[in-house]
């Protein structure tokens, strides 16, 4: 057991920290709206993959770096502390782009892969369905034979970033056969006719997420990856890449905590008093900061165990289930303390509260997407602890 | 960066778990709680060396350090062992004395002696603390020290008393004369706490800690508490899985209704978290990292709370059975309850975290 740096991750780090220390501050805030996010966001990835700091976990014939996960940590840690941007291109770096690394072919992948890291196309994910949400494989999507290629019909929904997205990596039956058989993987082009995006606005106002319409889409015949119904297998690589993406993911609970932490300094109760001097206020932070901590620790063992070429225990399947509702605390405690202003509309008060609430309102969605709390458990008691299906 | 056991490790955890499977069984331990009389285990753990465990091989230790006391903790507690013996010596009297100059002539005695000694602390509070009201002339020492882990039948006492800072340390070599040691009866039968009452009794001043060797030496136990209840809560799972998995009611195992699995489920989370805390804290306080104190008061408050909330789930989920004296839940549970407030509350290392984030 040794939690420091080995040598060459040591100097890889510090390597890290001195780019970003010369590349972040040059950057200004983020936009707000998504769209026009992602063309500030754009040179960023462009300077990234000039340095060599996209696809990090890639193979280097694939334009990445083949770091070790514990060096694509590290950089995450890095880049955590120096404040850099948020990455719009999980959907594409984090998981289409290794599932085709996997099951695509050579073609797919010299047009699609590069053009992931550089920050040309964004991609999102067509798996959700209205009728199929955790229970994936009762999709209804169906694409039929239509000359060389595909013709797609079926709605798609919980689709984050479709509107922006160049690409999607989609599933679709293509055959009779039982429920896990007969699905089919495609790569959709998603500027054409027949595909419908349409955004769904949140409880909050703003729209991250839409419903897709496939009335007619068509996909080339170039564009199926692995077998014809043999979507299944490659979905579920897919899957395990978007939990690793999670687990290893930017929620960021310590930058959080920091935060939460300089808003209780500075707040006062209603009797004028520091509110840090409130023995309540004191041990539910002191609680939430014990629970930021182990969190992050599990992370590392998580990382380890990858590190060594393992997969991961009961330790990764529980991460979630920790870490959402940890999310979800921290901001409704913040909210608390801020007190009723907290609760103005976010485009009319501070920035600084309004990302509080946004975060409120966004760690709901955490325990819904990848398989809800619920179904999480049931997944935990069953694989891990071995018990009975109902 | 690897945070994983090696081969030693876990070798020494199962030879841990095999020897208290073939000698010190559940079945054992109620033996020697209906007789009152722990001293069965005492010798079993002396014969095993375990004291030595964490204590360097040129002190007459067995090797290893915090990490390896943190795992031979897990597994007492897994069996819900009489460690009371363990955690007052190991942690307390041991890991006290080794900060001293000289401390390694005092260990070696302690250790050759087959341990027996008890920290003098309330022990319901941080053991940094000291005993406080105690009145010192000289070398004779008065006053009440109530609630000492393993008073009862300790051959010596080791005494910190709290200095501006620091702690002063004394050595009662010698309990017959002008001490007084009044047993405690606990709910949790496997533990003995008794009241020190001193009237003059002869002491020796072997030394004295610094505020932060003290609050080193205290983040020991700390851990150690925390390592036993994340075992106490790793068994009472398995008991309780077991149990489900067992139990039909309405023609199918319980273990298929949701609202069971989901239980067990919220369990795991607890105990995996727990794990996280313990084993980087053992890792940190070995190391003499600067955050291992702070990880150690993270590891006890978050550890005891997970095993207690394992316990009430455990026992709900075993139904009015796990209720009962006849089951062996009952042992893990009051246990769990009492390492919560072992050496200093989750409350109370909380306060200290607070103090920390500097929330004035």
């Amino acid at each position: 057991m040794d939690f420091r740096d080995a040598a060459e991750d040591a100097a890889f780090r510090e390597t890290v920290r001195a780019w970003l220390e010369s590349e972040v501050p040059r950057l200004g805030p983020a936009p707000d709206k998504l769209e026009e996010r992602v063309e500030w966001w754009r040179p960023w990835q462009r300077r990234l993959y000039e340095a060599g700091y996209a696809g990090l976990a890639w193979p280097r014939e694939y334009g990445g770096r083949g770091a070790s996960v514990l060096q694509q940590a590290i950089f995450y840690e890095e880049c955590d502390r120096a404040g850099a941007p948020d990455r719009l291109d999980v959907i594409g770096a984090g998981f289409a782009g290794p599932t085709l690394i996997e099951h695509g072919t050579a073609a797919q992948k010299t047009r699609f892969l590069d053009r992931i890291l550089t920050g040309e196309d964004l991609w999102c994910q067509l798996f959700s369905e209205p009728g199929a949400g955790s229970d994936l494989a009762a999709l209804t999507t169906r694409a039929t034979r239509d000359g060389e290629g595909w013709r797609i019909e079926g709605q798609k929904v919980w689709t984050s970033a479709a509107q922006v997205a160049e690409y999607a990596i989609l599933l679709a039956r293509t055959g009779e056969g039982e429920r896990h058989r007969g699905i089919s993987f495609f790569i959709l082009p998603m500027r054409q006719p027949g595909v419908d995006v349409r955004p769904l606005r949140q409880m909050l106002g703003g729209a991250e997420f839409n419903e897709v319409f496939l009335d007619g889409a068509h996909v080339p015949g170039d564009l199926l990856v692995g077998q014809l119904g043999g979507g299944w297998k490659v979905a579920m690589s897919t899957l395990g890449y978007e939990r690793a993406a999670i687990a290893t993911g930017r929620v960021n609970t310590l930058r959080l905590l920091d935060e939460l932490i300089a808003l209780v300094r500075d707040a006062r109760g209603a009797d004028g008093l520091p509110l840090g001097r409130d023995a309540f206020v004191r041990q539910r932070l002191a609680e939430l900061y014990t629970r930021m901590t182990l969190q992050r620790l599990t992370g590392k063992r998580i990382l380890s165990t990858l590190a060594e070429g393992g997969a991961p225990g009961p330790e990764a399947s529980t991460a979630k289930l920790f870490t959402t509702p940890l999310v979800e605390e921290i901001c409704d405690f913040a909210l608390s303390v801020i007190g009723i202003e907290g609760q103005e509309e976010p485009a009319d008060t501070d920035p600084a509260r309004a990302k509080w609430l946004r975060l409120a309102y966004q760690a709901r969605g955490t325990s819904i997407a990848g398989g809800t709390t619920f179904i999480q458990r049931n997944i935990l008691a069953e694989r891990v602890l071995g018990m009975p299906r109902d | 960066m690897r945070f994983a056991f090696n081969e030693e490790q876990e070798m020494l955890r199962d030879a841990i778990r095999v020897a208290m499977q073939r000698e010190a069984g559940l079945d054992k331990i109620r033996r020697w709680v209906d007789a009152a009389d722990l001293s069965p285990f005492d010798a079993f753990a002396v014969r095993n060396a375990w004291m030595g465990i964490g204590v360097a091989e040129e002190l007459g230790g067995q090797g290893g350090g915090r990490v390896e006391q943190a795992l031979m903790f897990e597994e007492l507690g897994r069996a819900v062992a009489p460690s009371g013996v363990l955690l007052a010596g190991a942690g307390g009297v041991l890991g006290f004395a080794a900060r001293l100059p000289g401390g390694a002539e005092f260990l070696r005695e302690v250790l050759d002696g087959g341990g027996g000694g008890a920290l003098c602390v309330p022990a319901g509070r941080p053991a940094d603390q000291g005993a406080l009201q105690v009145q010192v002339a000289g070398d004779r020492l008065s006053g009440v020290i109530p609630m000492v882990l393993e008073a009862p039948g300790a051959s010596h006492l080791l005494l910190p008393l709290p200095t501006g800072d620091g702690l002063d340390l004394w050595l009662l070599p010698d309990v017959k004369s002008g001490v007084d040691i009044k047993p405690r009866r606990m709910i949790d039968r496997t533990r003995r706490f008794g009241d020190v009452r001193l009237q003059q009794a002869k002491g020796i001043r072997i030394g004295s800690l610094s505020g932060e060797g003290a609050r080193e030496a205290n983040a020991v136990i700390a851990l150690l508490v925390a390592a036993e209840s994340l075992g106490l809560a790793r068994r009472m799972l398995d008991l309780t899985v077991e149990y489900v998995g067992q139990r039909v009611q309405f023609g199918v195992p319980v273990a298929s209704f949701q609202a069971v699995k989901h239980a067990a489920a919220e369990a795991l989370v607890d105990i995996e978290a727990a794990h996280s805390g313990v084993y980087y804290a053992a890792w940190a306080l070995q190391e003499g990292q600067a955050d291992g104190v702070l990880h150690a008061w993270i590891a006890k408050a978050f550890a005891t709370e997970a095993a207690v909330r394992t316990a009430d789930r455990a026992l709900l989920l075993h139904g009015a059975i796990g209720y009962t004296w006849e089951h062996d839940l009952q042992l893990f549970y009051k246990r769990a309850k009492l390492n919560l407030e072992l050496f200093g509350s989750p409350r109370s290392y909380r306060e200290r975290m607070a103090e920390v984030l500097a929330l004035h």
